[in-house]
Parts: structure tokens; sequence; C-alpha cells
């Protein structure tokens, strides 16, 4: 039986070197892949059984459920809380250290006449729009009046 | 009923000492540095080591998983999105540096010019025939292609090849 005849350009091209990984590096790969840190696995005849036992020892304890469980409450807490103390953008500079219901006073008119002051309440502080409800429209005079 | 093959750690690395030429190249070929190709492979016996499932095919899933891992290594390298196309270089399959004289080395070099002209799964399929030692079977089973298609690659791969390398060689006289 004769043997199946080379393509000349099979041989030219199989005459090149090939890259090799040196003998050092074959051992150290080895060695790394023998001494990784893993317990020895028993076959079964059943793979499926082996692959939930693994998959339930890489579930998380249940001591380190409930501690994700705090992180997660006590950072949620801390979060409103600098909400909260965090002042609106819309305050008032002058108003910041006010209580919410006072009365917000006028500063005289230039020309004696009367103001118009409008009274919002605590709960529209903070929104863009007040409600007419929420509005009460009092007239003040000041100075000698009218 | 025979035992099954206890695959552990020293499983692995028994064949990972007797397969390195096969397991690294089908790397190399993808990410063209033999450090980064054996980094791969080590990651990927690694996590079969962790693993621990038992493997029916255990060197051509090896083969298939490097593969699939220096792909997406070498996407990551390049921040390529998945609809990208990549190509294996497989130039460096070839080792500039252990070719014994000028003339070796200037072929060597012509070669791998010539690979990267030729289309990107004829180019796996011969360098990881020649230099990576693979059979056509694990070469399609590597692949996931018929081995019929791998053999048609593989023949006209050469054929492209020896068109170029002719032209090459008489631009060059």
């Amino acid at each position: 039986m004769t043997p199946p005849e080379i393509d000349p350009l099979e041989h030219l091209l199989g005459d090149l070197p090939a890259a090799r990984p040196t003998t050092r590096d074959i051992g150290r790969v080895r060695d790394a892949i023998a001494h990784c840190n893993t317990t020895t696995v028993e076959t079964s005849a059943n793979g499926k059984q082996q692959v939930a036992r693994l998959l339930r020892q890489r579930s998380i304890t249940i001591p380190q459920a409930i501690a994700a469980c705090i992180v997660v409450c006590i950072g949620s807490v801390l979060t409103t809380m600098l909400l909260i103390s965090t002042p609106h953008p819309h305050d008032d500079a002058s108003g910041r250290n006010e209580s919410p219901t006072q009365r917000r006073v006028a500063p005289p008119a230039s020309n004696g006449g009367p103001q118009l002051v409008i009274q919002t309440d605590f709960f529209t502080r903070h929104q863009p729009e007040p409600t007419p409800r929420h509005i009460g429209i009092r007239q003040w005079t000041t100075g000698g009046g009218q | 009923m025979p035992d099954r093959l206890q695959q552990d750690a020293a499983f692995w690395a028994g064949l990972f000492e007797r397969e390195h030429q096969r397991l690294c190249a089908v790397a190399l070929a993808w990410l063209g540095n033999l450090d980064d190709s054996l980094d791969i492979v080590q990651d990927v016996l690694v996590k079969l080591v962790q693993r621990g499932a038992h493997i029916d095919e255990p060197l051509g899933y090896c083969l298939r998983s490097i593969r699939n891992a220096a792909i997406d290594d070498l996407r990551r390298r390049q921040r390529l999105p998945d609809h990208e196309p990549l190509a294996p270089n497989c130039g460096s399959l070839i080792d500039l540096d252990a070719c014994r004289d000028v003339e070796q080395r200037q072929m060597a070099q012509l070669v791998r010019e010539a690979l990267t002209k030729i289309g990107t799964v004829q180019r796996e399929v011969i360098a990881l025939k020649i230099y990576g030692g693979l059979t056509l079977a694990q070469i399609a089973d590597t692949l996931d292609i018929p081995s019929g298609t791998a053999a048609t690659h593989y023949r006209r791969g050469l054929e492209a090849l020896r068109d170029l390398l002719r032209r090459q060689i008489d631009d060059a006289a």
C-alpha cells in the first residue's frame, strides 16, 4: 500500500517552526492547574446532582443574607435623611431659618402704597406652583396708608 | 460497569501536559501572543477543575472552550461590540525566532503574510492543522463545522496560499 502523497506546499509549511511554550511555562501552568484551590469531586452517574450541589455550595449563607439586608436598610435610611436635610433650591436664603408657617413680611413699598402679600401654606412651600386653595391673599397698608 | 476516570485537578493537569501544543495553538491563533494564550488555557482548565463536572470528551470540550475564551478576550481587548466580526491572525503560530537560517525566516514571513490574505476560516483551519497538530475532525469540532466543510476549507486554503506564495516569489525574483 503506497502512502498518500504529501502536498509539497504542506511539506513546505510544515517545515517552518511552530510556536511552542517553553518547558518552564508548561510546568508553571501544569502546577497551577494541579494545585488550584478546589475539593476533590467524586464522579457520579448523575451529573445534574453534582451541579446542583455546587450551586448550593456557592449560594450565600443566612448570616450573609441578613448582613446584606441590614446594610441596604441603613443605606436607605441615610439616603432619605440626607435628602430631607438638603435645602430646597427654590428656598429664599433669607428665609432658611424661618418657621415654615411664619408670614413673610414684604419690604415697605417705595411709594407707601398698599402691598400684596401672598401667604402660602407650608405644604405648598416646595411645590413649583401652589394650588389656589392654599393661597390667602391679604392686603396691607404701610406707612400713612391712604 | 467500568469506573469512570476521575476528572480532578491531576487529570486536567495531565491533559494539559499531553496536549499543551494543541491547546495553546487554538488560543494563539486568535491572540497572537504565547503568554496570553497560556493564561487563557490556564484559566479555562482551572475553571473546569473548580466546576468539578464530568466532561464526556475532555479534549474536544477544552479546545472549544479555549477558542471561545480567546475570542472573548480579544474582543474585550479591542473593545469591540459583539456584532463586530473578528478574525484570527494565525501568523504567530509560526515562530520566526526559531527559524534555522535567513532563507527559512524569509519563507516564514512570506507565509505569515500570505495567511492574512486568505479567508479567515481557511486560515484558521490550515494553521491549526499544520502548526497546532490538530486533526481535521478535531478542527471541525472546535470550529463547530462539519468535518467535510473543514476538509474543503483546508484544501481551498492551500490552493489560495499556493497562488499567493507563487506570486510573491515571482514578484521578489
